[in-house]
């Protein structure tokens, strides 16, 4: 507006000079303004702060029910199942039966549990984490299958995971309609 | 590199598929798997989320129990009926069963109850055991997979005490290497955090390396071991001495052991008492 009203009375020269006036102007307008605004900037802040939440997912356990044959004197060897596993903190899987020992015992399907004072095999189920051992008696005591590992990343850690059985002479062969059976109970957590 | 990891991982997924008579469970996220919170009585926990990525609803058995730790951090469950039953008076999820339908996620809330006038931590453990549907009961070994969820609960004013019990210096896993394990002990009440550095000094007194102590969280009545790890130089011959400055969660008298370091084995000797 202010150069504009001066500009209209003098030559053509000077033009080009209240046009530069007006620009410079212009300029300075926005160099205060965007100083105001700066200042304003500086007192508003804000802070994004951000929790991950540790967090652990199973892909793959092993298979829920593996039936395993063999004669005496023989080891029946089951695997590999495999545990597929992505954390973000330190991750860790323990094992564990329902038999103190464990011996797989007498069951009965039809009854949905195992015969009371039923037979029991005479050697414990054992695990590893190779098919050529070392083998582990399994337990009713959480042992760990792998422990302290570190977080995956976005691929996922892959536990292979074998179960023998080796029977001998002393082992009693069953009536139809009944198995030896036992329980293992996976657990994946993270560690403290 | 990649490439190869990504195949390797197709091949063990291809191997599970192969392998798998019937899933012992769907593939199933939980988070948090650790909670760490002040409480008070009545606190309730942040809400457990349990996403069922897989194809089959699964049904999630819920229960609590114990949680303890061994040397290296792994957890040490407790899941006996002494257990369950203790724990149950510190920590009640507000459901004993979920049911998860494929690509849901379902929250599970907890509320903690703290005995009257007690300070100091809370450790149960919650159990999510997955039954996933359609599961056939056949199979001489059955499988049964659970998540657990450890917590981490600091009631009121407790403190930790934090003590050196052991320092060991012994050939690290990889060739070459040393590693500093200190064994640390928590007789306090409430779990923290132990850390700390260790100098290693030549026969001279001149320190020639500082590492840190790897920082690991200790509950109370137990023990874990810290380990700081050295390269030794190529040409590092003859006495060493290491000097153990636990500093976390407060500083402790420093702990010195002498070594020798010899051409082959990496290590000959070691041991040590505290100052």
């Amino acid at each position: 507006m202010l150069p504009a009203t001066g500009c209209r009375l003098r030559a053509a020269a000077s033009r080009a000079l209240c046009l530069s006036g007006a620009i410079l102007g212009l300029l300075c307008g926005l160099l205060v303004m965007n100083g105001v605004a700066g200042a304003q900037a500086a007192s508003h802040t804000t802070t994004v702060s951000f929790t991950l939440l540790e967090a652990i997912e199973v892909l793959a356990w092993p298979s829920a029910g593996v039936p395993m044959v063999a004669g005496p004197d023989e080891e029946a060897i089951s695997g590999p199942f495999i545990f597929l596993v992505r954390a973000n903190a330190p991750w860790g899987i323990r094992v564990r039966t329902d038999a103190d020992d464990g011996r797989m015992r007498e069951y009965d399907p039809n009854a949905a549990a195992y015969v009371p004072q039923g037979h029991v095999l005479s050697r414990s189920v054992e695990w590893s984490t190779t098919p050529n051992g070392p083998w582990y008696t399994t337990t009713a005591a959480d042992v760990p299958v792998v422990s302290g590992r570190g977080p995956t990343g976005a691929q996922p850690a892959a536990v292979e995971f074998y179960l023998r059985q080796v029977t001998t002479y002393d082992d009693v062969t069953l009536p139809t309609g009944r198995e030896y059976r036992i329980i293992l109970t996976y657990t994946a957590g993270l560690g403290y | 590199m990649v490439l190869c990891r990504q195949v390797s991982v197709v091949l063990v997924l291809v191997c599970a598929l192969l392998t798998a008579g019937w899933p012992a469970a769907a593939q199933v996220v939980v988070r948090p798997a650790k909670i760490e919170a002040r409480v008070e009585d009545g606190s309730a926990l942040p809400p457990i989320e349990v996403t069922n990525r897989g194809q089959a609803p699964v049904r999630v058995v819920v229960y609590t129990g114990l949680g303890g730790h061994d040397l290296d951090g792994s957890p040490v469950y407790r899941d006996d009926a002494w257990a369950r039953s203790e724990s149950s008076r510190i920590l009640r999820p507000a459901e004993d069963e979920l049911y998860v339908a494929p690509g849901t996620t379902v929250p599970l809330l907890a509320t903690v109850r703290v005995p009257e006038g007690f300070a100091g931590g809370l450790y149960p453990v919650i159990f999510l055991e997955l039954h996933p549907d359609g599961t056939q009961d056949a199979g001489s070994v059955r499988a049964v997979g659970r998540v657990a969820v450890v917590t981490l609960l600091s009631v009121g004013d407790a403190a930790p005490d934090m003590q050196a019990e052991t320092v060991l210096v012994r050939p690290g896993q990889d060739a070459g290497t040393l590693e500093v394990a200190v064994r640390v002990r928590n007789d306090g009440d409430v779990h923290a955090v132990a850390g700390g550095s260790v100098t290693i000094s030549d026969g001279s007194g001149v320190a020639v390396a500082k590492i840190p102590l790897g920082a690991a969280t200790v509950l109370p009545g137990h023990a874990r071991e810290l380990v700081a790890h050295w390269i030794p130089p190529a040409a590092a011959l003859g006495p060493y001495v290491a000097t153990v400055h636990l500093e976390e969660p407060s500083p402790l008298p420093p702990i010195q052991v002498a070594f020798m370091l010899e051409p082959a084995p990496a290590i000959a000797g070691a041991g040590g008492n505290r100052w």
